[in-house]
């Protein structure tokens, strides 16, 4: 009986005994990570620090950040994904509202900052990432109406729908489409996939977010298979063939299937047609998550971006050899951008000051060269302490990994995504999706940081802004 | 919280107070009425089988004295299928005829120590020190437990006679150590029962590890789980006081689990640790008469689950939290036999939950309540038709359940209406048909239903899943020869409505919806046999799901096998069992697109039992050929092990 008491004291004990202090000791590390910041030609992160509250200035009252005070502006914001179609005009996702309202989209026009409706869907999260292809503009939608792809004449103004390409369905229906661009596609001797019947043109990725399939498209919308790469592609192992969290690379070299597994994967696979294999290799090391986001291949490398931080490696844009997917050592760490941002706790409903990330996010190519768009979120993405550093697009020189621009959109918050402007090689537009410190999605501190903000990259890697449009105006 | 969650806190419990003296009235004057029905008509009915036996259930009764694993317990049942995370302590759930692992409930005899807020019952969590056997419910469960589980129920059950001592201790592979002791006894009015165990294991088992890049195996690598460690200690106390009709019983069970986290997938977790604590305890007072049963029983519990990821391995934030759980539970059942063929039996619960979520890293705690009423009523009909033994069961459930998420919302009601119609009919004194049709529900967690303002966004309007279920069967048992044999056989078919999902919404925010159905429809065969010196035991399951679209169910295998076979010798004092066993589960699916298809895989183990006297020394070696595999993507299974035991068992009583 003795031993049966003392047994079920130990159980007691493990239920009501103190927090394991070794444990929660350990917790404190990353909250006290150097909040340096850099000085870049554009932007200067420090200035964030100087609204830091400074406790022994008695006379220098600290403003609440929260609640943030209702903007004026009254546009839809842009909280999908976004296509320049050229000029000043990009076609924009209005995220609709679960059981509510369906997604839109609509003809954003920078110059006249007007939005004009192009179509609308029947439910809510469903229209993902398009791609112009000569005068058509393709979105994947998954909507219950029809899962497909949405072709819209981009020739008329306001774009049209045309049509509907039938592809995925609603198990795994389209979530992006991207093009393959036109070129000669050598493998190695690894054929892990049966050859396409034809010469692939455009992509259609579909998931539902447990798995994926790639669809490939000739170049009249035959669809060659409809998963043609899948998450059963092959037996699977510590992860499927596909994961459900897969991206299309921004851009590819020609006549190359590229594909991007992001988080609790990171791994680029690159294939050709006939269903060879150039490389699949994974972009962080053993032990660490880097949630690989994107990336583009200029000339014989890979440059991928990697949101997450660990010890020596992530918040980056990394390269590696195309052909072997090897890392060149080639890096352009943007740790220096991470800061500590004056916030809102909605724990403790109060003023907080936020380690951020620069996070990031999309990168593209213009002008010879790489262009990244930063999120600057918490490094603690979904706690209390809400905080977003301003937008940022670092301008990279990839000859030598150098940052040439680091271009500051004041003002605006959460701008990772960024777009090219199919006909140019210089212009993009930042889609800045705004960030409330007080609260997710809270609409007056949202608004009053989202827009949308069209730039031109010039040949040395300066930047200039073409056009903007805050939201909260 | 302050003070707002301490008024809506109050007001519930009050409310909870006026709801529960209701109920004892309602309850109270049901089983009056059925007492004073019996006696005007004169009645006298012989004392019959507890309420708590059904012979029109679908169950398995599997005894676990002395054993240890209650996955390997339930691996030999028909329909039962355990899915597992790792090795010694990882989370493995119960999936009973092709049902989510969240439709079964878990119970300490009567006392449910699942809920619609803890998730699916974690048998890792489940201890078998001082259980004598596990009783399986396929489909709708006796009345006498009030449940609604959609899938079926698990029931711990504890010794009531015998006296006896045990003690065993184990050593394995990958650090196995455990120690075992138990005991029981007692006289014709006291019966005591008691066990407790300590295990753990460092869960360092071998692995292949891919890199994450399937289709390039140059840098395939064999690895070492990590951060697997795992300390369990557990305990039961058990207790039975009788005096005539009366009898009064307590029990308390405790469980605690320490270790580490490591993870899914390719990336190791090697900072993130976990606790887990649990204790549930009752008391209750039963009467057992010519005319009747009556039980009044409260009980309750806390549950304590730690878990911490500060380098966000895991999770998406760092995390502290410590999400604890309380419940106090109250039951009164009554069974009225009213007529030689007529009993009719009803039974309520009250049950009030409180959870607590606290993030040390991030939050202040945030407190949760939910209080439930269940109210239910059975009428068992038994006789013979011709010669032939009959019974047929009917019953009728509904439980209402008021849930508050503290910050903000508005006190939350949904109702769930259960019944089940069951009769079974001897056509042969060892012949037995049987045949039930019953629905079952879950009602949405808090979690799934307001979020964690975070990653899981809120749905309001979140509906009750609900099922409905048909199956019927023919047992025999009796001798043939020298056989000595039991054999079943069963056909269900159930449908599922408005199972809740999660959706994914962006890559990091995800949101439970009702957004599936399904159907399925399967056949079950047992077997259990002795012939000489030759023991089997048998079991196979079919399972034909259809969720829709020509998809199946994930993660339910179609066949299932399990065969065991021992012989049992002597050589001069010392008795020898060798046994193989054998469990095949078929090809299953990972993902709801029936992408990704997980291979059948057969595993074989090879056990052998040496006894002299009070001792017996015993040799396992599971996964003999080093299969593996897993049941989840990127959780990988131990292979090969080996386990030594050497155990002291007394009857102090022959």
């Amino acid at each position: 009986m003795k031993k049966l008491i003392l047994l079920l004291s130990l159980v007691l004990a493990i239920a009501c005994g103190d927090d394991d202090s070794a444990m929660l000791d350990g917790g404190t590390d990353a909250d006290t990570a150097d909040a340096d910041t850099m000085d870049g030609d554009s932007a200067d992160a420090d200035t964030e620090d100087s609204d830091t509250p400074d406790a022994e200035d008695d006379a220098a009252p600290v403003e609440e950040v929260c609640p943030f005070p209702e903007p004026s502006g009254t546009a839809d914001l842009a909280t999908g994904s976004l296509l320049p179609i050229g000029g000043a005009q990009a076609l924009a996702v209005i995220t609709g509202e679960f059981g509510v309202s369906g997604d839109r989209i609509v003809l954003v026009d920078l110059d006249s900052e007007e939005q004009t409706l192009v179509h609308t869907v029947d439910d809510a999260f469903s229209v993902g990432i398009g791609v112009v292809n000569g005068e058509e503009a393709l979105f994947p939608s998954a909507s219950s109406e029809g899962p497909g792809v949405l072709r819209f004449d981009i020739s008329a103004n306001p774009p049209t729908l045309t049509g509907t390409i039938a592809v995925g369905n609603a198990t795994l229906p389209p979530r992006a489409v991207a093009l393959v661009a036109e070129g000669t596609c050598e493998g190695g001797d690894n054929s892990p996939l049966d050859a396409l019947s034809g010469t692939p043109s455009v992509l259609v990725l579909r998931s539902d977010y447990t798995s994926s399939a790639l669809a490939v498209l000739d170049a009249d919308y035959e669809v060659l298979d409809d998963e043609w790469f899948n998450s059963g592609s092959t037996g699977a192992g510590l992860v499927a063939a596909l994961s459900g969290d897969v991206a299309l690379p921004s851009l590819e070299a020609g006549g190359v299937i590229g594909v991007a597994d992001r988080l609790g994967t990171n791994v680029i696979t690159r294939l050709c047609g006939d269903g060879s294999l150039i490389a699949q290799a994974r972009v962080s090391s053993a032990d660490f998550d880097a949630n690989l986001q994107d990336y583009i291949v200029v000339g014989d490398t890979v440059w991928a971006t990697r949101m997450e931080q660990g010890t020596d490696e992530g918040n980056d844009l990394i390269a590696f050899s195309a052909d072997t997917l090897e890392a060149t050592g080639a890096r352009v760490d943007f740790s220096p951008l991470n800061a500590t941002v004056l916030g809102h706790d909605s724990g403790t409903m109060m003023n907080a000051e936020v380690q951020t990330l620069a996070r990031p996010s999309q990168v593209i190519a213009r002008s010879g060269h790489a262009v990244v768009g930063l999120a600057r979120l918490p490094e603690s993405l979904f706690g209390t302490a809400l905080a977003a550093g301003e937008g940022v697009v670092a301008v990279i020189d990839p000859s030598d990994a150098s940052i040439t621009t680091m271009h500051a959109i004041d003002g605006l918050a959460n701008c990772g995504s960024v777009r090219a402007v199919p006909g140019s090689d210089s212009e993009l537009w930042v889609s800045c999706l705004g960030y409330s410190p007080c609260g997710f999605g809270e609409a007056n501190g949202t608004r009053a940081t989202a827009g949308l903000v069209r730039l031109e990259v010039g040949e040395d890697g300066t930047v200039s802004e073409l056009g903007r449009w805050n939201f909260a105006e | 919280m302050g003070r707002h969650g301490s008024r809506v806190s109050a007001c519930t419990l009050f409310s909870t107070f006026m709801h529960a003296r209701t109920f004892i009235l309602v309850i109270a004057a049901l089983f009056s009425a059925a007492r004073g029905y019996a006696q005007a008509f004169g009645a006298a009915a012989e004392i019959q089988a507890p309420a708590s036996e059904d012979s029109t259930a679908t169950s398995t009764r599997v005894p676990v004295e002395g054993q240890s694993d209650i996955g390997r317990s339930l691996d030999r049942v028909p329909g039962a299928n355990v899915l597992r995370t790792g090795g010694l302590g990882a989370f493995s759930g119960l999936s009973i005829r092709g049902s989510d692992t969240s439709h079964t409930d878990l119970y300490l005899d009567w006392l449910p120590i699942s809920g619609p807020d803890t998730g699916a019952a974690n048998l890792a969590l489940v201890s078998l020190a001082g259980i004598d056997e596990l009783r399986i419910y396929r489909g709708g469960a006796p009345a006498w437990l009030s449940s609604a589980a959609m899938g079926g129920v698990l029931q711990l059950r504890m010794p009531t006679r015998g006296a006896r001592l045990g003690a065993e201790t184990e050593v394995g592979s990958n650090g196995f150590v455990g120690v075992r002791v138990r005991a029981r006894g007692g006289n014709r009015r006291l019966f005591v029962s008691g066990a407790a165990s300590i295990e753990r294991s460092d869960n360092d088992f071998r692995y292949q590890h891919d890199n994450a890049t399937r289709f390039d195996p140059t840098d395939d690598f064999e690895a070492r789980r990590e951060n697997a460690e795992v300390e369990l200690a557990s305990g039961l106390l058990h207790l039975r006081y009788a005096t005539g009709p009366h009898e009064l019983a307590a029990v308390v069970m405790g469980v605690g689990r320490r270790g580490g986290a490591p993870g899914a997938g390719p990336t190791p977790a090697l900072d993130t640790h976990q606790t887990n604590a649990r204790i549930v305890g009752s008391l209750g007072y039963s009467f057992r008469g010519e005319r009747g049963e009556f039980q009044l029983a409260a009980g309750g519990g806390a549950q304590r689950h730690r878990f911490f990821d500060p380098n966000r391995e895991i999770g998406l934030y760092a995390e502290a939290s410590d999400d604890r759980y309380a419940r106090a539970f109250l039951r009164m059942a009554g069974t009225a036999h009213l007529l030689p063929w007529l009993s009719l039996m009803s039974v309520g619960t009250v049950t009030h939950d409180v959870r607590t979520a606290e993030n040390a890293l991030l939050t202040e705690a945030e407190t949760s309540l939910r209080t439930r009423f269940s109210i239910g009523a059975e009428a068992r009909l038994h006789g013979e038709i011709g010669d032939r033994e009959a019974e047929l069961r009917a019953s009728a459930r509904v439980e209402h359940s008021e849930t508050i998420e503290v910050a903000g919302n508005e006190p939350e009601s949904q109702n769930l209406p259960t019944f089940r119609l069951a009769g079974s009919l001897a056509l042969a004194p060892n012949v037995r048909v049987v045949a039930s049709l019953a629905s079952g529900g879950r009602l949405p967690s808090i979690r799934e239903r307001y979020g964690n303002r975070g990653t899981l966004l809120p749905s309001p309007g979140l509906r009750v899943e609900s099922g409905l279920s048909f199956d019927a069967g023919v047992i025999a048992q009796g001798e043939l020869g020298p056989l000595n044999a039991s054999l079943e056989a069963r056909g269900f078919h159930r449908s599922m409505n408005d199972l809740i999902r999660y959706r994914l919404t962006s890559q990091f925010t995800a949101r439970a919806e009702n957004i599936t159905s399904a159907t399925l429809t399967g056949a079950e065969l047992g077997f259990r046999g002795k012939i000489g010196f030759l023991e089997a035991q048998a079991s196979y399951t079919f399972l034909y799901t259809d969720a829709g679209d020509g998809l199946a169910l994930h993660w339910r295998p179609q066949h299932q096998i399990f065969s065991e076979l021992a012989s049992a010798h002597s050589i001069g004092p010392v008795s020898i069992r060798p046994s193989a066993a054998i469990r095949m589960r078929g090809a299953t699916y990972a993902d709801p697109a029936n992408l990704v298809e997980l291979p059948r895989l057969t595993w074989v183990d090879l056990s052998l039992d040496a006894s002299f006297h009070a001792f017996t020394a015993r040799i396992q070696l599971r996964d003999v050929f080093d299969r593996r595999g897993q049941d989840f993507v990127g959780f990988p299974l131990p292979g090969r092990t080996l386990r030594i035991s050497i155990a002291y068992q007394k009857d102090l009583i022959q």
